[in-house]
């Protein structure tokens, strides 16, 4: 069959074999195979490999030495393949072994042809491939637990990816149950969390197919897996002997234990280290995922917060009143913190303690919509119970809604509750102590409001009845005033003005300005008043006054730069004198003449020691019919302007008034010099008239029977002015007619209500003004009624009613008097 | 007060009330009711103003409900204001029924019984 080669002399021994021998012994298997399939010859090697004799092959079918794989392959791919081509190399066979395991093979068949006969024989080269093929059975296998771990990482970087973007603790779920879908193809995954106060474990999501499953909360210390789980910190499998589909892993993060994870399988199994491995970091990852989302839930949590009661802080600052306050407060709450907010402040009794809230209805100040709690007796009896104990109470209503009443603390005091009604908070951004906290910063503020109102209140009241003072009368001269709060601040300011007699028959004028607002300016300008007051009726000069002034000041804790103008007028003679310390010069109105200021008789304001300390005063001679202006700065300054710009505009503004009355000029120039000034200072303003128009003024109760009286003293005064009798009566009549009417519509009957009168004669010109303090109401007996406004319009040249805020009758007259 | 200020006297055949002072919004209605329960004859009537001193809208409302309530009672009516008199002026300023005014008791007395 093969030819031998010669072969070389020294290896001749070792090839002292047949070529009989060399088949039967080579290192493969020979099989020769006819047409039909059957085994013609087989070599020793072969047999030896399935342990089979000889002639158990011999004649026999090849395909019954295959297995059932190697068969199918045979027919199927080997025969065409030599039926085409002649020869196949290096196929893989398995041969069926006499002890029943398989021989691995390679084969190589070629298909021999007899050219004289057509017969052929397929000659079948077999390969041991037993080694080989184990090694690439290990190869692969390798790989695919390789490719697994490397899935199974993926699942989980990815997992942690997904984690990472996370901002709230739910948003934890998904990430879980998807890498558990994944890595072991889970039917079912629950996220539990532990809630460590009440030790059970709760759900925090999951999903079982599609839906997400509603479960019990477990019990710390129950038989449950996931319970098992947190208690021991290890993830808990099956056992071996009873396979379970249920894997449950801890959610840990630095050795402590947030929750459980738990997997259902799809088939009951025990799972290999490395899947228990993989349930552990699974876990793990998790865990820590969560914590961080946690931290920064918190971080966020507080940020918003401190943001909150800064802003908090910053706002309620705004408005003055407490109840401006709590109105903002309730604005500021809802929809960030609550649904609905209420503020129920408590009352205050006179000496500004505070009782606590008695019930809602009391003082409900403030509340915030859009849903109103309607109140029962059980929030009655927590806001109450709230004020008492000064700590947070939740509330349930009966619709449902919940809330939690808080105290309002001030200074250890509780000043009042805030309810709070469904706060939609996912973030748990309104956690009890947050919201003390919170009611604290507004009690405060709150009560702080309320202890400025007080202040102001006092201070105005101060005022007022400073600023009301007894006028003198005198038929010489005419004083009217006019005062200006400043508009854009609640606290009164420390200006002043005041008018008397002297002791020596003259009129003293003062105009005065503390510096600083307040109760401590207000009260310091009453005892600057009442010093000045004192000095100018003993007769003091007016720089004798402002000389006494300096001391006086020096005995006060305030009144420090008080400015002032003080001018003492002889009404027999029209002589005046005046001084300034430190204030704005008087105006004077000279009839027939421009205005002009006073600039002499000037020093520094009062209490200081660089001003002069020798007081200055200046006199002249005022012809009659001369009016004179003393006023503060507030009236000749203006924001943007300079002093002498001021000065200027009010000469312009009361030389285009000059022969307005009195009252009506000293109005007018107050609205032209503050008309678009926002009022960021109190403005005074004194008139004098010198020679003035006579004046009458009656300020009676609402009631006929003083109709009766009133005609007497007007008679008696028009008398005294040299109004004829004749003209007397008119006057009198249309005065009473107007009075009834005030009486009668205006005061509606109100005994409390009062009526007063003014008259004044300037030159020969009447002016009646009448004026009610009521709301008008329309008269029954029109025909009753006409008369009387047909009375009054027939006595006089004018006649003008004016409604609003009280009822003015104004009337006007010419009178003929005889000359005096 | 209202007798203070009402007398009523017969004088040839008429009744004459007399009203005195003030008659304002103060006492119109007293004035008023004073002299209808005084008067309940229905002759003649002569309401004299000579004593009346001040005499306002209310009073003018009086005296129209006076003589709307005699001449109702078919008793013909006088009113009694002296020219140049306070009330005089009060009545011509409103422009009172010029047919009924009298200068004095003792012409409307004769003109009521012409």
């Amino acid at each position: 069959m093969v030819d031998p080669v010669p072969p070389p002399d020294w290896f001749a021994p070792l090839l002292e074999e047949s070529a009989e021998d060399l088949y039967e012994r080579a290192t493969c298997g020979y099989l020769s195979v006819l047409p039909d399939g059957t085994v013609a010859r087989v070599n020793q090697t072969f047999l030896d490999w399935i342990g089979r004799r000889r002639e158990d092959l011999v004649g026999r079918p090849v395909q019954a030495l295959f297995t059932v794989g190697s068969r199918i392959f045979h027919e199927t791919h080997l025969r065409p393949l030599l039926h085409m081509q002649g020869e196949v190399r290096e196929v893989a066979m398995e041969f069926r072994r006499a002890d029943g395991g398989r021989l691995h093979t390679l084969v190589n068949a070629v298909l021999r042809r007899n050219p004289g006969s057509g017969s052929t024989v397929l000659r079948l080269t077999v390969f041991d491939a037993t080694d080989r093929r184990a090694y690439e059975r290990e190869l692969l296998d390798e790989r695919r637990r390789a490719e697994l771990v490397a899935a199974r990482l993926r699942v989980l970087q990815e997992m942690v990816a997904r984690c990472a973007a996370i901002e709230r603790a739910e948003e934890i779920v998904a990430p879980i149950v998807v890498a558990a879908t994944a890595a072991f193809e889970a039917t079912a995954t629950m996220v539990w969390l532990l809630d460590p106060e009440e030790a059970v474990l709760t759900v925090a999501g999951g999903a079982d197919g599609s839906a997400v499953v509603p479960a019990a909360p477990i019990a710390l210390d129950g038989p449950e897996w996931e319970a098992r789980a947190v208690r021991t910190g290890e993830v808990v499998v099956s056992d071996r002997s009873r396979p379970d589909r249920r894997v449950v892993t801890p959610l840990v993060a630095d050795d402590r234990v947030l929750g459980a994870v738990s997997v259902d399988l799809p088939e009951a199994r025990a799972l290999a280290t490395d899947e228990v491995n993989l349930m552990r970091t699974l876990g793990q990852q998790a865990g820590q995922a969560l914590e961080r989302v946690r931290l920064y839930e918190e971080t966020t949590r507080r940020a918003w917060q401190s943001a909150f009661l800064a802003r908090l802080g910053r706002d309620l600052d705004e408005p003055v009143g407490s109840a401006d306050r709590a109105r903002r407060l309730v604005e500021l709450l809802v929809p960030d913190l609550a649904e609905y907010a209420q503020v129920d402040l408590a009352a205050t009794d006179p000496d500004g303690r505070s009782d606590p809230p008695t019930g809602p209805d009391d003082g409900v100040i403030a509340s915030g919509t859009p849903r109103p709690w309607l109140l029962g007796d059980d929030v009655r009896d927590a806001v109450r119970d709230a004020g008492r104990s000064g700590r947070a109470l939740p509330l349930a209503a009966p619709d449902g809604r919940r809330g939690v009443v808080l105290p309002l603390l001030a200074r250890t005091v509780v000043i009042g509750t805030l309810l709070l009604v469904e706060a939609p908070d996912p973030t748990g951004r309104a956690e009890p102590d947050f919201l003390l906290d919170l009611a604290d910063r507004a009690g405060l503020a709150l009560d702080n409001a309320r202890l400025a109102e007080q202040d102001r209140e006092v201070a105005r009241t101060l005022q007022r009845s400073l600023l009301a003072g007894e006028r003198p009368t005198d038929s010489r001269f005419h004083v009217v005033t006019v005062y200006r709060p400043a508009g854009e601040t609640l606290e009164v300011g420390g200006d002043w003005y005041d008018a008397f007699t002297t002791s020596s028959g003259s009129i003293g004028v003062v105009v005065g300005d503390v510096v600083g607002r307040g109760l401590r300016a207000a009260s310091a300008m009453g005892q600057l008043r009442s010093a000045v007051r004192a000095l100018g009726k003993a007769g003091c000069s007016p720089a004798a006054v402002l000389r006494h002034m300096d001391d006086f000041v020096a005995t006060l804790e305030a009144g420090q730069m008080t400015t002032l103008a003080y001018a003492e007028l002889s009404l027999d003679t029209g002589v005046l004198r005046y001084a300034c310390a430190g204030h704005p010069p008087p105006l004077l109105l000279p009839p027939g003449t421009e205005p002009r200021y006073l600039w002499e008789g000037r020093s520094g304001p009062l209490g200081t020691r660089a001003a002069s300390r020798t007081r200055q005063q200046a006199e002249l001679t005022l012809a009659r019919g001369s009016r004179l202006l003393l006023y503060t700065d507030g009236l000749v300054e203006r924001r943007g302007e300079r002093i002498d710009q001021g000065l200027g505009r009010l000469v312009d503004v009361l030389g285009k008034r000059r022969d307005a009355p009195l009252a009506a000029l000293a109005e007018e120039v107050s609205d032209a010099m503050l008309e678009g000034e926002g009022g960021h200072d109190d403005t005074c303003l004194l008139a004098l008239a010198f020679d003035g128009a006579p004046r009458f003024r009656r300020d009676v109760p609402a009631g006929m029977a003083e109709l009766a009286p009133l005609r007497a003293a007007l008679d008696e005064w028009l008398t005294g002015c040299q109004v004829p009798e004749s003209e007397r009566y008119g006057i009198v009549l249309a005065t009473s007619e107007a009075v009834a009417n005030a009486i009668e519509h205006g005061c509606g009957g109100d005994p409390a209500g009062r009526v007063s009168v003014t008259a004044t004669l300037d030159g020969d010109v009447l002016d009646l003004r009448v004026s009610d303090t009521g709301r008008w109401l329309p008269p029954r007996a029109s025909l009753h009624r006409g008369r009387g406004m047909a009375l009054m319009g027939r006595l006089m040249d004018d006649l003008v009613v004016d409604r609003g805020g009280g009822t003015n009758v104004l009337m006007r007259r010419r009178v003929g008097r005889r000359a005096t | 007060m209202t007798r203070d200020r009402v007398a009523v006297a017969g004088e040839r055949g008429c009744e004459v009330v007399r009203l005195y002072g003030d008659i304002d919004h103060a006492n119109a209605d007293e004035v008023e009711r004073g002299v209808l329960t005084a008067i309940r004859a229905a002759t003649g009537v002569v309401i004299d103003l000579s004593g009346v001193t001040f005499l306002d809208s209310a009073g003018l409302r009086c005296l129209d409900r006076l003589v709307t309530a005699f001449v109702n009672r078919q008793a013909p009516v006088r009113v009694v204001a002296p020219e140049g008199g306070a009330v005089r002026f009060t009545l011509d300023l409103i422009g009172f029924l010029p047919d009924l005014l009298a200068s004095t008791v003792d012409e409307a007395i004769t003109d009521l019984t012409a």
